[in-house]
């Protein structure tokens, strides 16, 4: 929101999956941050997807945190095989509980 | 300025507003001000007036009676006014004159008073060069003023100089409503609760103020710079200013708004000099332009005589009370008073029977028990402690100790539910019912009251219309969007007073006078008490006054149907609130006075157990169950006393669905031992529960405070199996709403048709057009997804793609939400109605979103006059002229300031077509297109085929899908849904996915153009009409509608007749706020579709708010009432089968019986044969 700053506890929950659509391309969703206008149809986008990832980035880290997560999916769709638990420790320093 | 009037040379400017007084000397020699003040007048306007004007004599003692003139202006000005000589002056006439002389270089204005807000937008008139006003200004909210403000301060209790100086930049900003104040306050209240700090309070509030008024009042149009920030709020707060700098240069970035070059924008929006006082210096101004005669100032004697003895005297003339006389109080309470309610008596060791109904309310739970004939045995009332699984117990025991005390013995064969809390109260008892509020109070009143017209339900929160045909809610309202009149205003103002709720009545029939309250907003109306009660209104007139401007709220500003005797005339009024008999007066006087002249008279009547009426509905829903063989699920009295729950509310509970993160409240329920019957529908675990409030064995979560149902889950993986449970419903019942919504700006891959490239070319035009033919696979082209779009695009695309247009290159608009409107609509909007206000945020958004990513080279969005029609003997098939002249106006916003399409290197084409006669319109194509594409006019002919064509394949397979569906339906005896709107109604973001809410709980839905027209069907349907000679054809609607010349009307005419006559269709009709076209055939297909005895529901004035309560409890409704005519319908059948049935039986045991008699009748001689011989010789003919 214009103004505003975020306390240091704030955070977004996210969720990498793969598009179940004519794509099959990994997507994000960052659930905390979609609108009343977009909530649902994005929602519904992910859910038809298959999970790949889940868990929530700290909005103070959110851009730097956005941008390595958009990396790991450009390179999950280019082909490269990167398992969950090598995606975490990737994120680990955005990530909060 | 020099007036020329040395004898009146001084000049008194007044601003006397909703909260404070501005005052301002002037001496008109030399436009000094001598002198000025502004103070709050704590409701004192007179008195604060005439110590301005004694001050002025002693400080200013040149000014007097002889030589000033007087103006005023402000909410106040003109009862002042009167008393001192002053002449009115409108407000917004005394800002821009104001404006006009000291910042001539302003190009808006913002004023926010105690009770307004004004914006003021300065444009120049291309034609005259003079400024033009735009003028706007709030109406009967308070959203947006300065009144919320301090309302909310007077709760969060900022001292006035740590309010003023609380800020907005760079603090946290969090959700609160800005539309109304009260709305505002409970959002207050719950991030209060939250530990939300005061000043992310107050910025946040700033924000909401900010964008209620960017979004209301701007009406569009770009505020120019300068901006003034004028009035109280904008001087005196710092965040409030700040609030405006970081949103006004966001609104001018967005639509590129030239600005002055290396300025910063905040510095384009200021608070000037004196703008406390700008109205007053205006009025002055106003002044200087009247005849000199005008405005003499008679000095202050007047104002003090009226101060201390007129006011009084007007106050006693004011008229009468709530009754006249008291005989007509003795007539009334004679009439209205109610019996107190005897619970009734047992005797030991009786068995009562019964059912209990719930009502779990947001202030209170209200529990009946009623016996086998519904008959009301026992009551119970609780005050909501916060949680309705408490508040439930409680009721329970009390309903139980009734019974029990008296040595009987109850036994519970059905509870049902309703309220706010009905579903986490059938969860938890495992009620066999839980319905909703609407339908509680139909039943409850239906039981108690033949012939039933309206039924108004006032409670403590809301306000509730229902208005019925044939004992069905035909149509509702509620005030889901604003708090006025609702019944807890009078109970709080009653104990602000002093005054116990009970003794409200006594209290306020004790007023031999009242005052006035205008209507609307309840933040105003709590002001207007205090300004009352200053100006000497005693507490049982302000009470009187207020019961008095209940109905008014309830029927002109909440419902707004001032029109009542169209309604019917038997009313029932339920709810709490009428216990109140002041209440009741009012309302029972403002109703009757609906009719007068109307021939009819009203009847109105309060429920004899008002108060319980919802929970009344509820029990003999459980009543109705049971009757038809339902065993209770009810886990037993013993069990609900001893269920546990814990309660947990923290920051582990919080939803991450979305940017709203709501603060839910887990509620996790254990009862002591498992059900007493094994049926109860407890939710399944989740598998891995990953929740980080731990779940204890046995326990089941409920969830509450989310605002949407997304929150009834804790993560991913919860959100994923119920949305393949939801996905697996949807898939069962399809939705021809969304399927053609879709498939009409699919590509229908028509044939290449294009003239094959000249290989030898001469000429310049031959090189020329041929650059052009090659050119074509390149072209882009945008077409907005709106209007008439959603039936006829295949005709485009596939007269587009047929001459090598790529399907790629056709770029649609997104679908309608609300971002794209909000983004859209601040270029400006066309009035009409919503689906035409649409045409500009979609061509925005191809501008904006579609262009910049991949640049269009066209934006086509043509004047659809006429539309291709399957219906016979119409007179006409034109589309709705509003609509058909929407591109132009499009066209207008993006070029009145400047050109935005040629800016983007993009022709805007609104192409003028008539669908409906192919020749012209490829007369019309051709003309537009020709020397864009470099068409030959036979190629056109053939592209203008293939377009038709690919509209009869889009036609006919949504068609044929139909029919799939239809027959499913016929076959299991389920129903479907019609649509009965308008093409564009297909669109999501006017639909406001309704359609998808039906979908959900199982019904198929159509659109009217999807119904299939093959010959079995419409044969099925309409063949004895044709047979009758009533119509000539399936597709001929002459017999109902006479005046067919708009297609689209013609055709929800025939969707309706259709509807009607097909036993599986129900109809549900949609029509937008303001259709001029839908407003004359509301009747006509209620009665085509009524008559016919098909269900027939609406959802009529959409716009672009999405009314998400109400629909729910809409939907919600008419599933209720389907379900009902379903069960009714395979009742009738059994019915029927059981007697065809037993006939059957009956006809065998007969033929038996002439069987056996004719072996014994001994055959007679000579004649033909008796019954028995046939029967014996060939009983199977019988």
């Amino acid at each position: 929101m214009a103004g505003g700053i975020n306390s240091f506890k704030d955070k977004i929950m996210f969720e990498i999956y793969k598009a179940n659509d004519y794509t099959d391309e990994y997507r994000v969703v960052y659930f905390s941050e979609l609108d009343d206008h977009n909530r649902d149809r994005e929602i519904d986008k992910a859910m038809k997807g298959d999970h790949f990832f889940d868990g929530f980035i700290l909005t103070l880290k959110k851009e730097r945190a956005m941008k390595e997560i958009q990396q790991i999916i450009d390179r999950l769709n280019e082909g490269e095989d990167i398992n969950p638990i090598n995606l975490e420790k990737r994120l680990e320093e955005f990530l909060a509980n | 300025m020099d007036t020329n009037n040395t004898e009146r040379r001084y000049f008194l400017g007044m601003d006397v507003g909703s909260t404070t007084v501005k005052m301002v000397v002037v001496d008109s020699k030399n436009d000094d001000i001598l002198w000025q003040d502004y103070q709050r007048h704590e409701t004192k306007q007179p008195e604060k007036v005439l110590e301005f004007l004694k001050r002025i004599e002693n400080e200013v003692p040149e000014v007097n009676a002889e030589n000033t003139r007087a103006f005023i202006t402000g909410s106040g000005g003109k009862n002042v006014g009167r008393h001192i000589g002053a002449k009115f002056v409108q407000e917004v006439n005394a800002v821009c004159l104001a404006v006009e002389k000291l910042y001539p270089e302003a190009g808006s204005v913002i004023e926010l008073g105690g009770q307004d807000a004004k914006i003021i937008v300065f444009k120049e008139d291309p034609e005259t060069g003079r400024k033009k006003k735009i003028p706007s200004m709030n109406d009967k909210c308070a959203g947006g003023t300065g009144a919320v403000i301090d309302k909310i301060n007077a709760k969060l209790r900022i001292p006035s100089d740590e309010l003023c100086d609380q800020g907005y930049t760079g603090i946290k900003l969090h959700h609160v409503a800005g539309k109304c104040g009260v709305f505002a306050e409970t959002d207050i209240n719950s991030l209060q609760k939250q530990g939300i700090p005061n000043d992310e309070l107050m910025a946040s509030l700033f924000e909401a103020i900010i964008g209620q008024n960017l979004s209301v009042l701007t009406r569009g149009h770009t505020l120019r710079p300068h901006v003034l920030l004028l009035g109280g709020p904008n001087c005196y707060i710092r965040g409030m200013r700040e609030a405006w700098e970081e949103n006004i240069p966001l609104v001018w970035e967005e639509r590129e708004f030239p600005l002055p070059e290396g300025v910063d924008p905040k510095s384009l929006i200021k608070v000037p000099d004196n703008a406390q006082y700008f109205a007053a210096i205006g009025s002055v101004e106003y002044g200087y332009d009247e005849d000199d005669d005008v405005g003499y100032y008679t000095g202050y004697n007047n104002l003090e005589h009226y101060i201390n003895f007129g006011r009084l005297e007007e106050k006693k003339g004011t008229g009468f009370g709530l009754t006249e006389s008291q005989e007509e109080l003795d007539t009334f309470l004679k009439k209205y008073t109610k019996k107190k309610f005897i619970p009734a008596t047992f005797h030991e060791g009786q068995l009562v029977q019964g059912f209990v109904g719930l009502d779990g309310g947001s202030t209170s739970t209200k529990g009946v028990l009623l016996d086998k004939d519904k008959n009301i045995l026992v009551k119970a009332y609780q005050l909501s402690k916060g949680n309705p699984i408490e508040d439930t117990k409680e009721i329970m025991e009390k309903l139980k100790e009734q019974v029990e005390l008296q040595g009987a013995k109850l036994e519970i064969l059905g509870i049902g539910t309703t309220g706010y809390a009905k579903d986490v109260l059938k969860d938890v008892l495992g009620a066999d019912a839980a319905i909703v509020e609407t339908v509680a109070h139909t039943e409850s009143a239906l039981h108690f009251y033949d012939d039933v017209d309206v039924i108004c339900d006032v409670g403590g929160q809301d306000i509730k219309i229902m208005i019925l045909n044939n004992g069905k809610v035909k149509d509702f309202k509620l005030n889901t969007q604003c708090s006025a009149g609702n019944g807890y205003f009078l109970q709080s103002t009653a104990n602000d007073f002093g005054v116990q709720v009970e003794d409200y009545a006594d209290t306020a029939f004790g007023a031999e006078s009242m005052p006035e309250f205008g209507y609307g907003c309840a933040v105003f109306m709590q002001s207007d008490i205090v300004d009352f009660q200053r100006q000497g209104w005693k507490k049982e007139e302000i009470m009187a006054g207020l019961a008095n401007v209940l109905p008014k709220n309830i029927w002109l500003y909440v419902s707004q149907i001032p029109n009542l005797s169209k309604l019917g005339t038997k009313f029932i009024l339920q709810g709490g609130t009428q216990h109140n008999l002041a209440a009741v007066k009012a309302q029972v006087d403002f109703i009757e006075s609906r009719y007068h002249g109307k021939g009819q008279k009203p009847n109105v009547i309060v429920h004899d157990h008002c108060g319980e009426s919802g929970a009344i509905g509820a029990g003999i829903e459980a009543g109705r169950l049971w009757n038809n063989g339902r065993e209770s699920t009810f886990i037993g009295l013993d069990k609900v006393k001893d269920i546990t729950y814990k309660s947990t509310t923290n920051e582990d509970t919080r939803c991450y669905f979305c940017k709203n993160k709501c603060l839910r409240t887990f509620i996790d329920v254990k009862a002591s031992n498992e059900p007493e019957k094994d049926v109860v529908e407890a939710k399944p675990e989740p598998k891995k529960f990953k929740s980080k409030v731990p779940l204890e064995t046995g326990a089941r979560r409920l969830i509450v405070g989310n605002s949407c149902e997304k929150g009834l889950v804790e993560d991913v993986n919860d959100m994923r199996v119920i949305k393949k449970d939801l996905d697996a419903k949807l898939d069962a019942s399809p939705n021809l709403v969304e399927e053609s919504a879709n498939d009409v700006f699919k590509s229908f891959k028509p044939e290449l048709i294009a003239d094959s490239m000249p290989k030898v070319m001469f000429t310049s035009k031959s090189k020329l057009r041929a650059s052009k033919m090659a050119a074509r696979s390149e072209i882009r082209i945008g077409m907005p997804r709106v209007l008439n779009m959603y039936s006829l695009t295949p005709v485009f695309s596939g007269y587009f793609e047929s001459l090598g247009i790529q399907a790629k290159n056709l770029v649609y608009s997104k679908f309608t939400n609300e971002k794209l409107y909000k983004e859209g609509a601040k270029r400006g909007s066309i009035d009409p109605c919503f689906p035409s206000k649409l045409g500009i945020p979609h061509v925005h958004n191809l501008l904006y979103e579609k262009h910049e990513k991949k640049p269009l080279d066209i934006i086509f969005f043509p004047m659809i006059d006429n539309m291709p029609t399957d219906l016979v003997e119409t007179q006409d098939c034109r589309a709705c002229p509003t609509i058909t002249t929407t591109p132009e106006a499009v066209k207008a916003a993006f070029t009145k300031e400047s050109d935005i399409f040629a800016d983007k290197g993009i022709k805007f084409l609104n192409t003028f077509v008539n669908v409906a006669e192919r020749g012209l319109l490829a007369k019309q194509m051709f003309e537009e297109f020709k020397d864009i594409l470099g068409l030959s006019w036979k190629e056109n002919l053939r592209a203008i085929d293939a377009g038709y064509a690919a509209q009869k394949k889009y036609d006919e397979s949504i068609r044929e899908r139909a029919r799939k569906v239809i027959d499913e339906l016929e076959e299991k005896k389920r129903f479907g849904i019609v649509l009965l709107g308008r093409n564009y109604h297909n669109d999501p973001g006017i639909n406001h996915e309704i359609m998808v809410e039906f979908q959900k709980l199982g019904y198929p839905v159509f659109t009217q153009e999807s119904l299939p027209l093959d010959k079995e069907t419409l044969d099925k349907l309409f063949s004895d009409e044709i047979k009758n000679g009533v119509i000539s054809d399936a597709m001929d609607i002459s017999d109902v509608w006479k005046n067919s010349y708009s297609e689209n009307t013609n055709r929800k005419v025939w969707g309706a007749k259709y509807t009607a006559r097909h036993p599986n269709l129900i109809a549900l009709e949609l029509s937008n706020f303001k259709c001029g076209h839908d407003a004359p055939i509301y009747a006509v297909i209620e009665e085509i579709v009524e008559n016919s005895g098909t269900p027939y529901f609406n959802f009529k004035d959409l716009d672009e708010n999405k009314p998400s309560g109400s629909i729910k409890i809409r939907v919600e409704t008419i599933h209720y009432f389907l379900t009902r005519y379903r069960e009714d319908m395979l009742f009738e059948e059994k019915k029927k089968s059981d007697v065809e049935e037993k006939l059957k039986e009956y006809r065998l045991e007969l033929e038996k019986k002439v069987m056996v008699e004719d072996y014994k009748m001994p055959v007679q001689s000579g004649g033909g044969a008796s019954i028995g011989q046939n029967a014996v010789l060939s009983p199977d003919k019988n």
